[in-house]
């Protein structure tokens, strides 16, 4: 039994030890900013009508800034204009790798220049849509620190 | 401890040996179900929101039906594995007397494990390879869920098989354990459950194995944000591995 419940805390440590503290924003956009310069770990919540998205930077990777936009709510707005593809965009997300290695705060307020090579996940998929420009915007505006 | 481990591991793997051939059955099965369902439902959804995502009902469906397999064949795989083995015409008695109850378990977790490991991983292949399904996140975390959904139908097996006086009385519980598991799974959408359940559904050990899936599949997020589910999913088999030792440890030599 000893030695199932020492496994039992090995496997605790292991999956605490994998977790590294990634910089909890919050609303403030300028706080991310500061920390996506050099590709820190940080998460903001951007809210514009109603619309939230959440950005996350992963941290650099084989000289790549990982960055996930994920949409966590959809405004009244584009509920009523796109109905059943806002129902589909909530909880998605649009995860990059941005290969270069410098000013990455002015790469990422230009993501849609990523788009096509850099990008992955289900937005990229609904880009390809009539939502497609309405997400492209949404991005934009909420991408500026 | 660690010789009796690996003594019970030996008689484990050599009763697996023997039975070679249900052995092999056991160990496509997940793998044929998924082909299966693969060749029927490989048809674009065109209706509703899918559309824009040009999802298949493969694609749609198959995070539940991964999770449900791999709990159902590793539940069945195991269910008869104590009880079978029980007097008066089990060789469990004689076992026992060699080897106590911990180790004994502790190695039938480990051989059975071994083995699902390697079923897992002819899974992973054919969701992944033969016939892909949509997946924008990260495919290791396919693989840890699996790895965990089909830990806890060990786990669970084992502790029904403890408990069962008979093989007849485990096999019965089995229909009614993978429905209770069905109906808590979130397999069947817009269903509102009511709200003093809704808890208890959101924990439910399926739910968190088919939501952590769909939510990594289909919608793309990182490990980061299903981590929570996993923890409730490993502390659910932690919970079940426990249940089923002290169970065995009680129960063992009656």
């Amino acid at each position: 039994m000893r030695y199932f419940i020492l496994c039992f805390l090995l496997i605790c440590l292991f999956f605490v030890a994998g977790c590294t503290k990634t910089k909890d924003c919050g609303d403030d956009v300028k706080c991310f900013g500061e920390e996506i310069k050099d590709c820190s770990k940080a998460k903001v919540y951007v809210s514009n009508e109603g619309n939230k998205i959440k950005v996350t930077s992963k941290g650099l990777s084989k000289d790549e800034c990982r960055v996930s936009l994920r949409i966590e709510e959809v405004g009244w707005k584009l509920k009523e204009d796109y109905p059943t593809e806002s129902f589909i965009a909530k909880g998605k997300t649009l995860n990059c790798n941005i290969p270069i290695k410098e000013n990455y705060s002015e790469a990422i307020q230009n993501l849609e220049n990523y788009f096509d090579e850099s990008c992955s996940g289900p937005i990229k998929d609904l880009l390809d849509g009539r939502f497609g420009e309405v997400i492209k915007k949404e991005i934009k505006q909420s991408l500026k620190f | 401890m660690i010789k009796s481990i690996l003594r019970a591991t030996r008689i484990e793997f050599s009763f697996m040996k023997e039975r070679k051939w249900s052995m092999l059955f056991f160990f496509i099965v997940p793998s044929l179900i998924m082909v299966l369902f693969a060749k029927i439902f490989l048809q674009p959804i065109d209706w509703g929101q899918y559309q824009s995502l040009n999802l298949t009902f493969y694609d749609l469906y198959g995070a539940g039906i991964l999770t449900l397999v791999m709990v159902f064949v590793t539940v069945q795989f195991v269910i008869l594995r104590i009880v079978g083995e029980r007097a008066p015409y089990g060789t469990l008695d004689r076992d026992l007397l060699a080897i106590p109850e911990v180790p004994m378990y502790i190695g039938k977790l480990i051989t059975n494990f071994v083995f699902v490991f390697l079923q897992c991983l002819l899974l992973f292949f054919v969701v992944t390879r033969l016939f892909p399904l949509r997946n924008y996140g990260d495919p290791s975390i396919i693989f840890l869920i699996l790895m965990l959904v089909s830990l806890f139908g060990l786990a669970l097996g084992l502790a029904i098989s403890i408990f069962s006086k008979s093989k007849e009385q485990a096999t019965q519980f089995v229909p009614f354990i993978v429905l209770l598991l069905f109906i808590s799974g979130g397999f069947m959408t817009g269903i509102n459950y009511p709200s003093t359940i809704q808890p208890i559904i959101d924990n439910s050990p399926l739910m968190l194995a088919n939501m952590s899936l769909k939510m990594t599949m289909l919608d793309g997020v990182s490990f980061g944000e299903i981590l929570t589910k996993i923890y409730v999913l490993l502390f659910w088999n932690i919970g079940l591995i426990l249940v089923g030792l002290i169970g065995f440890k009680m129960r063992g030599k009656k």
